[in-house]
């Protein structure tokens, strides 16, 4: 469920100043559990990771909301800090293996065909593993334009990254994957 | 593809958003999470706010533990008892003896030690005992040290009295007197 920028701020000032935060920030999962969880998803990709991740980044929400100035939209602020939660355990899962980030998400791609949680079928399975033969930046760009829909200037606020940068991202990603696909569909 | 390639396509503003192949694909992708995974979520999130008590579900990731199990979990640490070693008698007897011999060997040992200095000390004669001890220098703070400060006063006291006495005797009268 979307919010607009009044109801975020109407949410934050009760979050604030009322005297039930707890059930102010149970209504604010509801409105971006989802949201966050499937941007997570297709970082980490398992569903159990996922999880750990999500629970992680709705607690450091829940730290943090507190001190937020609203400086950026909320839900830019909530998908920025799903982001770096993502990429920390991934990061850490990559040492604990002691293996390269190529070779993580080389595993990740494999790991999908035995996952519970994974119905896809052959295209769809060729295209999240072509997404994850991509670097990790382009990745994200190219999920949350493709998938979550989000614009250019969105994108900006949770990367930090300019907004022609993430268009020659995007573009370059999308090339990549379509050669990947169109590659594997024809082995 | 160049930079040149990427920027001329992003001049001719091409909607990247509308790639035609990718347009094809399932955007669902394929990924799927288990029942009522976001309903549960809110729950277990709800509970973990308020502090209400355990929000881990019974199955965890998948891993499940017996009946119970928490709730008559208890510790189980063993109890490290000292070891009690139970000699034989003959071994007792045997003990008692080395015991004793040592004992006594030390003895005679010590007691012939001591002996043999004294037979030393007697088989030197007089003249070499004042020889020797003249001839040793004592320091005051040693002598102090060792507790003998007040002694050690008390003789060099004594030698300033008998000092100026002494000038005008000869070396073989306080010979004589000193030998009786």
């Amino acid at each position: 469920m979307e919010l607009s920028a009044e109801q975020e701020k109407e949410l934050l000032n009760r979050f604030n100043t009322g005297d039930d935060p707890e059930r102010v920030f149970t209504e604010l999962l509801g409105h971006f559990q989802k949201r966050v969880y499937w941007h997570i998803r297709r970082i980490v990709i398992n569903h159990e990771d996922a999880d750990d991740v999500l629970q992680n980044t709705f607690i450091r929400i829940w730290e943090k909301l507190g001190s937020f100035r609203g400086e950026s939209r909320l839900y830019t602020w909530i998908f920025r800090i799903a982001t770096n939660e993502a990429l920390s355990f991934l990061q850490k899962k990559q040492n604990r293996m002691s293996i390269s980030m190529d070779e993580l998400q080389e595993q990740l791609g494999d790991s999908l065909k035995a996952s519970t949680y994974f119905n896809g079928n052959r295209t769809e399975l060729i295209l999240q593993q072509a997404i994850l033969s991509l670097p990790e930046k382009q990745r994200l760009v190219f999920n949350m334009k493709y998938y979550e829909g989000l614009k250019y200037e969105e994108i900006e606020e949770i990367l930090g990254t300019s907004v022609g940068a993430l268009k020659a991202s995007y573009h370059l990603a999308s090339k990549k994957i379509e050669e990947f696909v169109k590659r594997t569909l024809n082995s | 593809m160049s930079i040149k390639q990427v920027k001329e396509s992003m001049e001719t503003n091409k909607e990247i958003e509308a790639d035609e192949f990718l347009r094809s694909l399932n955007r669902q992708g394929g990924f799927e999470v288990p029942v009522d995974y976001f309903e549960a979520n809110t729950k277990r999130f709800s509970a973990f706010l308020r502090k209400e008590g355990p929000e881990l579900p019974e199955s965890f990731g998948g891993f499940q533990v017996p009946e119970n199990y928490f709730e008559n979990l208890r510790p189980t640490i063993p109890v490290k008892k000292g070891r009690i070693v139970h000699f034989r008698p003959w071994f007792n007897v045997a003990a008692s003896f080395l015991l004793i011999g040592f004992t006594g060997f030390l003895l005679i040992r010590s007691n012939q030690t001591g002996s043999s200095k004294q037979s030393e000390l007697s088989s030197l004669s007089q003249e070499e005992i004042i020889n020797h001890l003249e001839n040793q220098e004592f320091s005051a703070d040693l002598l102090c040290e060792a507790g003998w400060c007040n002694e050690f006063q008390m003789l060099e006291n004594e030698d300033k009295e008998l000092n100026p006495l002494l000038d005008g005797v000869s070396e073989e009268d306080l010979t004589e007197l000193i030998n009786g």
